[in-house]
């Protein structure tokens, strides 16, 4: 049974008393929530995705929720918890649905130590993956989101989840993550696109997701092989450069993106050497979207 | 008096390319960006405990350059420095 086959007042009902439990991926979560909007976007971003069955293994039990006393009625926020902790600060109770989104990647870069976590975005095409490793404000998630809106499969937009013991990439096809003028812009992809409510003043600025290819959330449990590592960097009115970078120097850069590297220790190490022997590497920089997917599409068909 | 080097773990990473190597030491969780030359001769190492004269010998039978012996004590410094070689007197 997947999300959308729920109604939409029992969709509520599960959220308001914890009763919601998705697969995502390799993970099982259990998400709780009464506000309303987190029901919505949850029918938007989430709809494809498979019920855990009633007596799952549930890997992590999630909530947003208000958090008591008076700011219940007053100027009204949201917690995110996990397993009965609250691992941030309060937000305004609007930025629910991303409070969640940003809990549950915080949550996977913190305990799934049984792979090694890159900050990349991830998407695949004939058995093959294209790692997207970048920082904040790169064109990362609208580049990603263009790619899968083609002919690429989203394994992820955030997180590369590299399984330790053979190196292949795992996929988890979670909303992707939309800031600032990417939403217009992603939105103008296609009919198809579908882009959740924007939550305006957030930390990030104005954000949304966009709800990952019903193709994409299908096939999550087949993992892919690495084969190419593209830094994107996203310069406005500028030309594309595409430059191949050494492995040497893209295994360094690597241990900058990865969230656990140093954690995981020589398994680590080795993972990222593995990853950087089986891809070739590049930098792209790029002024549009188009320019990026001519690039991309040349460096993986050349 | 000779004077040998080796590992300071039997476990140091360590992967070569044409441009560089990195090498990753367990023990203080460092990562390493080493020359391709610093490098085969941290491979050396791997493969056992050397004197500076094997080493250099080893080593000029790959790498053509004038005053290596002067160039292997450098990078048998940098190595020792980042904890991933050390000397054994015996």
């Amino acid at each position: 049974m997947i999300l959308a086959q729920i109604p939409p007042s029992e969709l509520r009902a599960r959220l308001a008393h914890g009763r919601l439990a998705l697969r995502v991926g390799p993970f099982r979560f259990s998400v709780a929530s009464p506000f309303a909007s987190v029901s919505e976007g949850m029918a938007t971003l989430y709809p494809d995705f498979e019920l855990a069955a009633e007596d799952e293994f549930i890997d992590f039990h999630v909530s947003v929720a208000p958090p008591a006393g008076m700011r219940r009625w007053v100027r009204p926020q949201v917690n995110f918890s996990f397993d009965g902790r609250v691992p941030f600060k309060p937000l305004p109770a609007s930025q629910a649905m991303p409070m969640l989104e940003w809990g549950l990647n915080w949550v996977i870069t913190n305990h799934a130590h049984q792979y090694l976590i890159l900050h990349a975005a991830v998407v695949e095409r004939d058995g093959r993956a294209l790692i997207l490793p970048a920082p904040p404000g790169s064109g990362k998630s609208t580049l990603c989101a263009a790619l899968v809106n083609s002919d690429w499969r989203l394994l992820s937009d955030e997180l590369a989840l590299i399984r330790l013991t053979d190196g292949l990439i795992i996929p988890i096809s979670r909303p992707v993550s939309l800031k600032n003028r990417s939403i217009e812009l992603v939105r103008a992809l296609g009919k198809n696109v579908v882009v959740g409510q924007a939550c305006a003043n957030t930390g990030k600025g104005t954000v949304a997701h966009m709800r990952p290819p019903t193709e994409s959330v299908r096939r999550m449990a087949e993992p892919a092989r690495p084969a190419w590592v593209v830094f994107p960097q996203f310069i406005q009115k500028s030309g594309l450069t595409c430059e191949a970078r050494s492995k040497s120097t893209a295994l360094v850069e690597l241990v900058h993106n990865a969230f656990n590297y140093n954690l995981l220790g020589l398994a680590g190490f080795n993972a990222l050497g593995d990853l950087v022997e089986a891809c070739d590497i590049h930098r792209i920089t790029y002024g549009n979207l188009e320019q990026a997917y001519t690039a991309i599409d040349t460096l993986t068909r050349g | 008096m000779s004077e040998d080097w080796q590992l300071t773990r039997a476990d140091i990473g360590l992967r070569c390319w044409e441009d560089g190597c990195i090498a990753y030491q367990p023990l203080t969780g460092e990562t390493h960006m080493l020359t391709p030359q610093a490098g085969r001769l941290l491979g050396l190492l791997r493969r056992g405990q050397r004197t500076t004269q094997e080493l250099l010998v080893e080593l000029g039978e790959d790498v053509a350059m004038p005053e290596l012996a002067e160039a292997v004590n450098n990078w048998l410094l940098q190595l020792s420095e980042a904890h991933l070689v050390c000397r054994r007197l015996s």
